[in-house]
């Protein structure tokens, strides 16, 4: 590979962002105009705006962030001279603007970046009759043109269709079947499945359990957590991993007297921010936590009384005791009885919880008397305690949980995830985008392997389906599949960054026949490819609608042409399908700009005297319809085209006690249980769930029989297996640190690793708990060596009291950086230490890893922001 | 009269969207800012509290920069704000070594000083400064401290917390809600 720094400085990004063509105004370096009538001090010139009387566009900001916040820069004389977030109305707490993040901020050089690949690209000692794939990440780079680039892809989908078969080809990532139009109307391709962000969220909840999907959409409408006497976080540091409103809603609850505890390894900067009492706990640990809590919950009832809500657990569940079996239940066995130790003489005492979730008892017995029945409580969780090993049983027991305090569908009570930005606001959107009117190419090739085996797959050719569950029906049995992959294509996913067992997919991708990427910049992904593309930002395209929390919908415009040569991802899928002897007017049957249109005139608000009926919300006039140069029918509407698209799309006005505010996650199955009951068997939340049982145990992954009720599962990697036999009093084992991968805010997963702004303002460490550290001689900012059996790499010590110690927190989503010589990730990504591990249900194991780490005795790491750009010279 | 930053600590999250957008604005590159934010820890594992915290220039009352500038290039605009005129600069650096904020920042390339001027161009015009308008959590305020003190409440800190020099040297126009934990000593920066 030929990543060159040559002459370019960290300065490369206003240089060449001034260079591009399209936008070739450079800003004055300060604030300064020279005109002598300006006002003067002392013979000073003030300060006056140079990027005044520029246009305001606004800016997708795009990422899976999960936040959709306002974004608009000021165009001038074609250039980007400003950035901006909202202040289209005045700012309340009722009212809120839709402020960004950090990350939005820097959008700039996402799309003006001086390392965007510029022009299609071959691996130069790629050829179609030899790939040489062992020289994927290490070669260099040669410019060809469109026409070359396009020919060079068809001929080879082609080739390998002929030759293997459509199952050859691989595309990773969560949505993956239905993301590359072009393969699936050539026949489809092999796909991932992988718990990604979710985890055990994903195993079919709604038709066991009983909660939704994800647990999404079932929290109660923002402005009701004023109604609470306690927010728990569990696993959640929506300060990072829903940047945007979501703080700002609690930052209000907080100043009303609101009080938080957060459940976490590291107090974070929503818990500092929120003053939260914290229970610092092992990651990984927490199905035995939630189990030492319900033990406490009922000793504490039986002792002080008022603690479970006996006619919730009465009325809305099974499987509590054994006076509420539901009726498919095969064995006669119940929550309570496991919690006693009927089955396994193992009572899951406070003490039995605490010895392995290292959360000390009289913590497990504070947190069980808050969240008593007595209290108002908001239960919300994000999915970091469901991403690991043995975490199958988390969502049933946060439920349950959740049940026996009684906090569902009452004001003040709701049990829910945590995420994005719907984090503390739940119910319908207000507003609500249309369609684009765009074909889905189905995908038929039905093939799916789950993320851990994708890349041992391309080398084994077998695996095991176990469903889909982002673009699938979810979980299914298990079934034994073969494959024989032979190219790989990277189109809107970054899944060899972002995905387990990096080092090995580095290897699977030297195996393959060919590799293709449509890449913005060389991240991990066009690094190990043959052919890159150039595919544009969103910045770049006529324009969108991106929904956001349910008040707000974004509309985004275009703010400059393609950069260099770069094509939209509808340009190049085209000409794909359409050197592939395919139709592409099937699949894209009108231009951008006229499915920009369809989803503006479809968009609706709901109407001004209801909460639950809607209405058009964009007026269109002919000539509009003359303008756009589309095709539509005129309608009335609330706004104008001109002030929606200007405004940057649309927010409901809000306030408190409005009839949006009364808002209950399952308020109908609360208010009447039989007449609305949830999907399982029972029609209740199934706190003992045969169906859930049966599902995990047909799976097949590993040999464990699971248990109907949420039993405590000992993972195959975990806190158990740092120690040397796997038990927990015994000798510590090669690999004594449990490993997480919180989500960091430099980046929106992989997104932004690559912004200078970004690298400098987040430097991407690795978390040390300091006695843990100085154990090791190592000081703040010590280069670090992180080990793992499957990968190494460096990191720059972070020395922290806020984390517990043990723990060792690698940054997720940074870009791999493998020293070729020594094979060490000098990037810091998270992936590069994960391997294949998988739980029975299916969950990648991303946060219970176990790893060791030393101050490293090679030279010391750069800061990332001082590295050199990949800016790729092409031969 | 004075003007200067409030800043809500109670607030801020330490996300550093104020520093990025102060970059935008003034269109620095790596290696300078004009305003940054930390977060510290005070007390040890598990008895540990947390606080964040943004650091830019103060518009200070006795403005050393100002006072120690030898060619006059820092001048106090009639509002108060503090602002430098890289016109007049010669890039001797004596304002970034005599601020005990260690605000005035040299850049290289370009061999002269700089700093936050609080926005002035865009406050004319009727903004916020770029950081003000672009905190998320709405932590950040500035204008004059008699307004900031009527709006934000009279217990406001002038600077005294442990992350800061005291404010006898140079008397910052600062006003800071300052969480508790922030007045304890030693505080442990987190460098994530």
């Amino acid at each position: 590979m030929d990543i060159k720094p040559k002459n370019i400085s960290r300065r490369t990004f206003l240089g060449a962002s001034a260079a591009v063509a399209a936008c070739a105004v450079a800003l004055p370096a300060a604030s300064y105009a020279a005109e002598a009538s300006l006002e003067k001090v002392d013979g000073h010139v003030l300060p006056t705006d140079p990027a005044k009387d520029g246009t305001w566009v606004p800016a997708a900001c795009w990422h899976n962030c999960g936040g959709r916040c306002v974004n608009k820069v000021m165009v001038k004389d074609g250039a980007v001279v400003r950035q901006k977030t909202d202040d289209s109305h005045p700012d309340s707490f009722d009212y809120p603007q839709q402020r960004g993040c950090v990350r939005g901020k820097s959008q700039q050089q996402q799309c003006f970046g001086a390392d965007r690949i510029k022009y299609p690209m071959k691996r130069k000692s790629w050829s179609p009759e030899n790939p040489n794939g062992d020289k994927r990440g290490r070669d260099e780079w040669e410019r060809i043109s469109w026409d070359d680039a396009i020919k060079y892809v068809a001929d080879q989908f082609k080739t390998i269709k002929d030759k293997y078969g459509n199952q050859a080809f691989l595309i990773g990532s969560y949505g993956s079947r239905y993301a590359f139009a072009p393969l699936n109307a050539f026949g489809g391709h092999t796909s991932v499945a992988d718990t990604t962000s979710h985890g055990s969220y994903l195993l079919n909840t709604e038709p066991t359990i009983g909660i939704p999907k994800t647990d999404a959409g079932v929290a109660n409408d923002r402005t009701d957590m004023l109604n609470a006497d306690t927010i728990v976080f569990h696993a959640s540091n929506p300060a990072w991993s829903a940047a945007g409103l979501p703080s700002y809603n609690y930052i209000r609850a907080k100043e009303a007297g609101v009080k938080f505890i957060t459940i976490d390894p590291i107090y974070t900067v929503s818990a500092q921010v929120l003053d939260a009492h914290w229970i610092p706990i092992r990651t990984g640990t927490d199905t035995a936590f939630m189990l030492g809590v319900a033990s406490e919950m009922l000793r504490l009832d039986k002792e002080e009384g008022n603690i479970v809500d006996w006619d919730f657990l009465d009325k809305y569940t099974v499987g509590f005791d054994a006076d509420h079996k539901p009726a498919d239940l095969r064995d006669d066995v119940n929550f309570s009885d496991y919690l006693a130790g009927k089955y396994d003489n193992e009572p899951k005492t406070a003490a039995w919880a605490s010895k392995i979730c290292g959360v000390p008892a009289d913590e497990i017995t504070y947190f069980a008397r808050e969240i008593g029945k007595q209290n108002n409580v908001w239960m919300l969780h994000n999915f970091a305690a469901a991403r690991c090993n043995g975490s199958e049983n988390v969502p049933q027991l946060f439920m349950t949980l959740g049940a026996m305090g009684g906090h569902f569908g009452k004001p003040g009570n709701c049990t829910a995830n945590n995420y994005h930005a719907n984090a503390g606001n739940g119910g319908p959107a207000l507003v609500k985008a249309g369609k684009t009117g765009l074909p889905t190419v189905p995908n038929p090739i039905t093939g799916v392997i789950p993320g851990p085996q994708a890349w041992e797959a391309c080398f084994t050719g077998k695996y095991r389906n176990i469903g889909d569950w982002y673009t699938g029906a979810g979980s299914q049995a298990g079934v034994d599949e073969e494959c024989d992959i032979h190219c790989i294509v990277h189109d809107e996913n970054a899944y060899l960054q972002t995905g387990p067992n990096m080092k090995r997919g580095i290897e699977a991708h030297r195996k393959m026949d060919f590799v293709l990427s449509k890449a913005q910049f060389l991240n991990t992904q066009a690094l190990y490819s043959d052919i890159v593309l150039p595919v544009t930002t969103k910045w770049e395209v006529p324009g969108g609608l991106d929904a956001s929390n349910r008040e707000f919908l974004y509309c985004y415009s275009k703010v400059t042409d393609p950069l260099y040569e770069a094509k939209t991802d509808a340009e190049i899928n085209s000409l794909i399908l359409d050197a592939l002897g395919l139709d592409s007017s099937k699949v894209y049957p009108f231009s951008e700009k006229q499915a920009f249109f369809n989803q503006i005139a479809g968009t609706t608000v709901v109407k001004e005297d209801s909460a639950t009926e809607y209405e058009p919300l964009v007026a269109i006039t002919e000539q509009d319809i003359k303008d756009w140069g589309v095709e539509g029918t005129p309608q009335e509407g609330r706004i104008s085209l001109k002030e929606f698209v200007g405004n940057g799309g649309y927010q409901v006005e809000r306030k408190l006690g409005d009839r949006f505010s009364s808002y209950l996650g399952y308020a109908s199955f609360i208010s009447d249980p039989v007449a609305n009951p949830l999907k399982t068997p029972s029609g209740k939340f199934e706190i003992t769930s045969q169906s859930k049982a049966d599902l995990f145990n047909s799976v097949g992954l590993i040999d464990h029989e699971y248990q109907p009720y949420p039993e405590y599962i000992v993972p195959g990697i975990g806190y158990e297996t740092t120690f040397k036999d796997g038990d927990i009093d015994g000798e510590k084992g090669d690999y004594p640190y449990l490993m997480f991968n919180p989500h960091y805010f430099r980046r929106s997963h992989t997104v932004f690793d690559n912004c200078p702004w970004m690298r400098e303002a987040w430097p991407n460490p690795v978390f040390l708990n300091v006695d843990d550290a100085e154990e090791k001689g190592i000081a703040d900012g010590d280069t670090v060596r992180v080990w793992t059996k499957y990968g190494e790499g460096l990191r720059k010590a972070c020395l922290m009291e806020s984390l517990r110690p043990g723990e060792v927190g690698i940054p997720h989503g940074s870009w791999v950086n493998v020293d070729d010589k020594t094979g060490i990730d000098h990037g810091g990504a998270d992936n590069f230490l994960i391997g294949n591990d998988i739980s029975g249900g299916g969950v990648t194991s991303y946060n219970n890893n176990n790893c060791n780490f030393e101050k490293y005795n090679g030279q010391a790491l750069e800061n990332d922001c001082d590295m050199p750009p990949r800016i790729v010279e092409l031969a | 009269m004075a003007v200067g930053f409030y800043v809500d600590m109670t607030r801020c999250i330490g996300c550093r969207a104020c520093q990025v957008a102060c970059k935008g604005k003034n269109r620095l590159e790596v290696g300078t800012v004009y305003r940054e934010a930390h977060t510290y820890t005070v007390g040890k594992y598990p008895d540990v509290d947390g606080y964040s915290y943004t650091f830019g220039c103060n518009h200070c009352e006795d403005a050393v920069c100002l006072n120690n500038c030898p060619v006059g290039a820092i001048y106090r605009a009639a509002d108060g704000t503090v602002i430098q005129d890289p016109d007049t600069c010669i890039g001797c650096r004596m304002c970034v070594m005599s601020c005990p904020y260690g605000q005035p920042k040299y850049d290289e390339a370009k061999g002269v000083s700089g700093k936050c001027d609080g926005c002035y161009g865009l406050r004319k015009d009727g903004s916020d400064p770029a950081c003000v308008a672009g905190c998320p959590n709405r932590a950040l305020d500035f204008g004059d401290l008699d307004e900031l003190r009527e709006k934000h409440g009279p217990d406001l800190d002038n600077g005294s917390i442990a992350v800061l020099p005291s404010p006898d040297h140079t008397h910052p126009s600062l006003l800071i809600k300052a969480k508790e934990a922030a007045f304890e000593k030693g505080p442990r920066r987190v460098n994530w």
